[in-house]
């Protein structure tokens, strides 16, 4: 297992210059469309502008405008930062003689794992006490959690996926 | 990606008591906090009452004397304290702040909310405000005394001509509580759009989340308003400027307007999350899903849209046209349609239901009467001809205590019988929750039902002495003060019965199956975290089972 900063360029020797077997991305749940968003602002801009534009009244205009337009900002960059802090997610791209899993973080850090499939088992921990359906891979000794941010039912279905596809090589 | 490390399932440790409740970044956490500081202040604000009802019990000024005079800015400071402290620091954040932070985000399958941070900074903003409020009470104001004395509404030209640095106070509480509430709102409508369970649409969203986003919608919308109108105010005052003087060249209805294009919203805001705590509670005390759903999500938002344009009914005696007012009186009454299909959704929901009479279905069957007679007189009050001859009377007082002190607070009451068990882990004594009901429902309505006849008989509200012909129904609303305040003292001594030493629940859903969302899958108390791992949709989608 690696960790790094960056995108990881070597694959510990292994060959993986021919089409992947398998290669998906996992990403967390969001319940809103991103695109949603500038829709909603235009909205509230649009219903905030009635009041402020209503009265002709510049004192208004000018005691008004600014609380309505810091609210407006202020919405935008937090829904956006939510966003932004959802925006981490896994890749899981399998060949015949390599598994690659990168986690890339939503602060641009990328963290890889890999190994060679005739040596990796997938195990699903279905009593844990934590986590219901808890996923890992494990090689050579050492075990990595995949898809953390998935639901329980998910990772079965995920495990399968691998499985089906390492026992296939 | 951790080697064998749970890096979003690790072992939290237990917080001490001080980062718990004083650090908080967790929704549960500062739910409770915004609750137990709302009551707190709720019952500061109820004893001002109490202390009004008493001077109010006979013509002539028995208590509130100062060198053997009516001290009638001692009254006029009573009556803006309990203004402001339940309009801005009791009803919203214990129903919005409280309840909204709790149960939201178990609502909707959640972690927690979109920005902890953020809700820990409303929450201090929140405790800041209402400190700030508590001292204008007390800081040197109007008439050489201590408070001002000018109404929860802060009209101008009374509050920039008030002496003393008590109103520059209560601007900056109301001020201080409106960024807290800008900000909690952002969190609950960022929450609520990205962070329900998959395949929660937002129309299979519970009732309850709903209510919560429309509520920070309204909040959005108008407190800005708010923060720009006390602006003036202050600049007005400290600044020289002329905003509200017409000597100046400015105009004392404009502050009004302003004041009331947020604050009729205020009042759904402070309603509509109750609208969802009670859907909840009848659908399951009367053992059966809500009827009409769906209108029940659009008649709320169709409330919160249309209260952004009637804000002049608060106001047809400043002087408008006659088409204005009749614009406004229309508006006004369509607010009765979407209203209606929420009451009427609610009695369907109980119509051949199997209904059981515990103590929160009580409180949300007390509510449905209570707020629909305060609808009801609502209705009365739109017609700008009536409200010409019940403007500022009694009939006004009794109008928004039977929609926002009965309505709102009954909700309230509701919400926390129904969730203790799932808060604290143990459950109230259900004999102490009904006389509590009773007392409260027969005390607030001997309180508020005689103050119609007073507002009819002519009674003008804010005065601290009143003629002898009012003299009979002021005593009997008094009496109805003092039931309804010692059954308040009574919930006190119930909920820390029920803390301390009250029954044991190990049920997930104590009350039942039908008690359906989210929350009633989680043990009582709920764990520090919760839905860590997203929860599935048979977890929280039983329509198919009933």
């Amino acid at each position: 297992m690696t960790n790094s900063q960056s995108k990881p360029e070597s694959n510990q020797g292994l060959n993986s210059t021919r089409n992947p077997l398998l290669s998906f991305n996992i990403r967390p749940h969001n319940s809103l469309d991103e695109r949603a968003v500038y829709k909603l602002m235009i909205f509230l801009a649009v219903v905030m502008a009635f009041p402020v534009f209503i009265s002709s009244k510049l004192s208004l205009f000018i005691a008004i405008a600014p609380f309505y337009a810091l609210t407006l900002i202020l919405f935008f960059v937090m829904v956006k930062s939510n966003f932004r802090s959802r925006k981490y997610y896994e890749t899981v791209t399998i060949w015949p003689n390599l598994i690659e899993i990168n986690r890339y973080e939503n602060n641009g850090d990328v963290r890889s794992w890999t190994a060679n499939p005739f040596w990796t088992r997938v195990k699903l921990y279905p009593t844990n006490q934590k986590v219901e359906n808890y996923l890992t891979l494990v090689s050579k000794g050492k075990e990595v959690e995949l898809g953390s941010f998935l639901a329980p039912t998910e990772r079965v279905q995920l495990k399968q996926k691998i499985e089906t596809t390492i026992s296939n090589i | 990606m951790a080697d064998a490390v749970l890096s979003t399932h690790d072992e939290h440790e237990r917080p001490s008591f001080f980062v718990r409740w004083f650090m908080s970044t967790n929704h549960k956490d500062i739910g409770i906090l915004y609750i137990v500081t709302a009551a707190l202040l709720g019952f500061i604000s109820v004893a001002f009452t109490v202390y009004m009802r008493l001077e109010l019990m006979e013509p002539g000024v028995q208590y509130m004397l100062i060198d053997g005079e009516p001290d009638g800015h001692l009254w006029n400071v009573l009556i803006t304290g309990h203004g402001i402290l339940m309009m801005f620091f009791v009803v919203i954040p214990a129903l919005f702040g409280g309840f909204g932070n709790y149960f939201m985000p178990l609502m909707i399958g959640a972690p927690d909310m979109a920005f902890p941070r953020l809700n820990n900074l409303s929450y201090w903003l929140y405790v800041t405000g209402s400190t700030l409020a508590i001292c204008s009470i007390l800081a040197p104001g109007g008439n050489g005394q201590f408070g001002s004395g000018v109404g929860w509404v802060l009209y101008a030209p009374l509050s920039t001509s008030e002496q003393g640095m008590s109103m520059d106070l209560a601007i900056f509480a109301v001020h201080v509580s409106g960024a807290s509430s800008i900000l909690g709102a952002i969190n609950m409508i960022t929450t609520f759009l990205n962070m329900r369970a998959p395949g929660m649409t937002l129309h299979k969203t519970p009732l309850f989340p709903w209510s919560i986003v429309v509520t920070a919608f309204l909040i959005l919308l108008s407190l800005p308003v708010l923060a720009g109108a006390i602006t003036m105010l202050l600049t007005d005052r400290n600044f020289g400027t002329t905003f509200f003087d017409p000597a100046g060249g400015g105009d004392p209805v404009l502050y009004q307007h302003l004041l009331w294009f947020f604050g009729h919203p205020e009042v759904y805001m402070l309603i509509v999350p109750g609208f969802g705590i009670v859907s909840h509670v009848i659908s399951t005390f009367s053992k059966k899903p809500i009827f009409g759903y769906l209108p029940m999500i659009y008649a709320m938002i169709a409330i919160g849209a249309l209260g952004f344009v009637v804000w002049a009914h608060h106001m047809y005696t400043v002087g408008m046209s006659v088409t204005q007012q009749a614009y406004f009186m229309l508006a006004t009454m369509v607010i009765a349609v979407p209203t209606g299909i929420k009451i009427f959704s609610w009695i369907a929901t109980m119509w051949g239901g199997s209904v059981e009479f515990k103590t929160p279905m009580l409180f949300a069957m007390g509510f449905l009467f209570l707020f629909t007679v305060g609808g009801v007189t609502g209705i009365v009050l739109s017609q700008a001809g009536v409200d010409r001859a019940y403007h500022d009377t009694y009939y006004v007082v009794a109008h928004f205590h039977y929609v926002m002190s009965l309505g709102a607070v009954f909700t309230i009451f509701a919400g926390i019988y129904y969730w203790i068990g799932k808060m604290s882990g143990r459950q109230y004594p259900e004999w102490a929750g009904k006389l509590h009901f009773w007392a409260m429902f027969i005390g607030s309505n001997i309180t508020f039902f005689p103050q119609h006849f007073l507002g009819r008989q002519g009674m003008p509200r804010r005065y601290i002495d009143y003629p002898e012909q009012f003299a009979l129904w002021n005593y009997v609303s008094s009496i109805g003060a003092f039931i309804s305040f010692a059954s308040f003292v009574f919930f006190f001594g119930v909920v820390f019965y029920t803390i301390l030493w009250g029954r044991k629940i190990s049920e997930d859903a104590y009350w039942g199956k039908h008690a359906e969302t989210l929350e009633w899958t989680l043990p009582n108390p709920p764990p520090e975290h919760t839905f860590e791992t997203l929860p599935t949709r048979e977890m929280w989608d039983k329509s198919t089972q009933h």
